[in-house]
C-alpha cells in the first residue's frame, strides 16, 4: 500500500463528508416543503425541481473535479486503519438514527395532521441516514 | 490506555505528516493516536516502535482501567 493510496482516500474520505451533508440537507429540505406545501401547484414544483436539477450538475461537477478513480465508489472498505475505523462507526451511528427515526414515526406519526406520502418519507429517511453518516465522519475526523 | 508517541516524534524532530508517510497510515491516525482518540492494531504499534527503534511497551502504557 502506497503513501499516495492513504492521502488518495484522506481526500475521498473529504469528499463524502460534504456530499453525504449536502445531500441530506437538501432531502430533509424537500421533506419540510412538501409537508408545508400540500397544495403543490406547477410553478412552486418547477422552482423545486430546478433547486435540485442545480444541485445535482453541481454535485457532478464536484466529483468530476475530484477525480478520483471509479473503483473508489464500490470498494467496500478502507485500506487505511483510521479511516476504516471511523467508516464503520458512521454506519452504526447511521443504523441507530434510522431506528431512532423509525421509532418515532411508528409512535408520534399519526400527531402530524398532515398527509405525507411514502416517497417524502423514503426521501425524509434518506436524509436522516446521509446526514448522520456525513456528521458523524466530520466528527470523528476532528483533529 | 496512555502513549508517549509525541514525546519520540517530537524528539525526534518529526511532524504528524512525516511519521504518517514513514509508517504508511493517515496523518489523522497519528493525531488521534496522539491523543488518546483511537487504539492502533499491532500492525500499526510495531511499526511506530520499530521506526524509533524501541518497544511497543516503552510506547504504550496501560492504564489501571484497561
Amino acid at each position: 500500500m502506497k503513501q499516495q493510496d492513504i492521502k488518495t482516500e484522506e481526500q475521498f474520505m473529504g469528499q463524502n463528508i460534504w456530499i453525504s451533508l449536502s445531500a441530506g440537507i437538501v432531502c430533509l429540505l424537500l421533506c419540510v416543503y412538501s409537508l408545508i406545501k400540500q397544495d403543490q401547484h406547477i410553478g412552486g414544483l418547477l422552482t423545486v425541481g430546478m433547486g435540485v436539477f442545480f444541485y445535482v450538475v453541481i454535485v457532478i461537477i464536484y466529483l468530476i473535479k475530484g477525480g478520483f478513480p471509479l473503483k473508489m465508489y464500490f470498494q467496500y472498505a478502507y485500506k487505511d486503519e483510521f479511516l476504516n475505523t471511523i467508516d464503520t462507526n458512521a454506519y452504526k451511528h447511521l443504523s441507530f438514527a434510522f431506528v431512532f427515526c423509525l421509532l418515532g414515526v411508528f409512535y408520534k406519526g399519526d400527531e402530524i395532521a398532515s398527509e405525507v406520502s411514502h416517497a417524502t418519507m423514503a426521501i425524509f429517511y434518506l436524509g436522516i441516514m446521509l446526514l448522520v453518516y456525513g456528521a458523524s465522519l466530520l466528527w470523528q475526523n476532528r483533529d | 490506555m496512555q502513549n508517549n508517541i509525541a514525546k519520540y516524534r517530537k524528539e525526534a524532530r518529526l511532524s504528524q505528516q512525516e511519521l504518517a508517510d514513514a509508517i504508511n497510515v493517515s496523518r489523522k491516525t497519528i493525531s488521534t493516536v496522539e491523543t488518546n482518540r483511537f487504539t492502533p492494531s499491532v500492525i500499526i504499534a510495531l511499526k511506530i516502535a520499530k521506526h524509533f527503534n524501541t518497544s511497543v511497551e516503552s510506547l504504550f502504557v496501560l492504564d489501571e482501567n484497561d
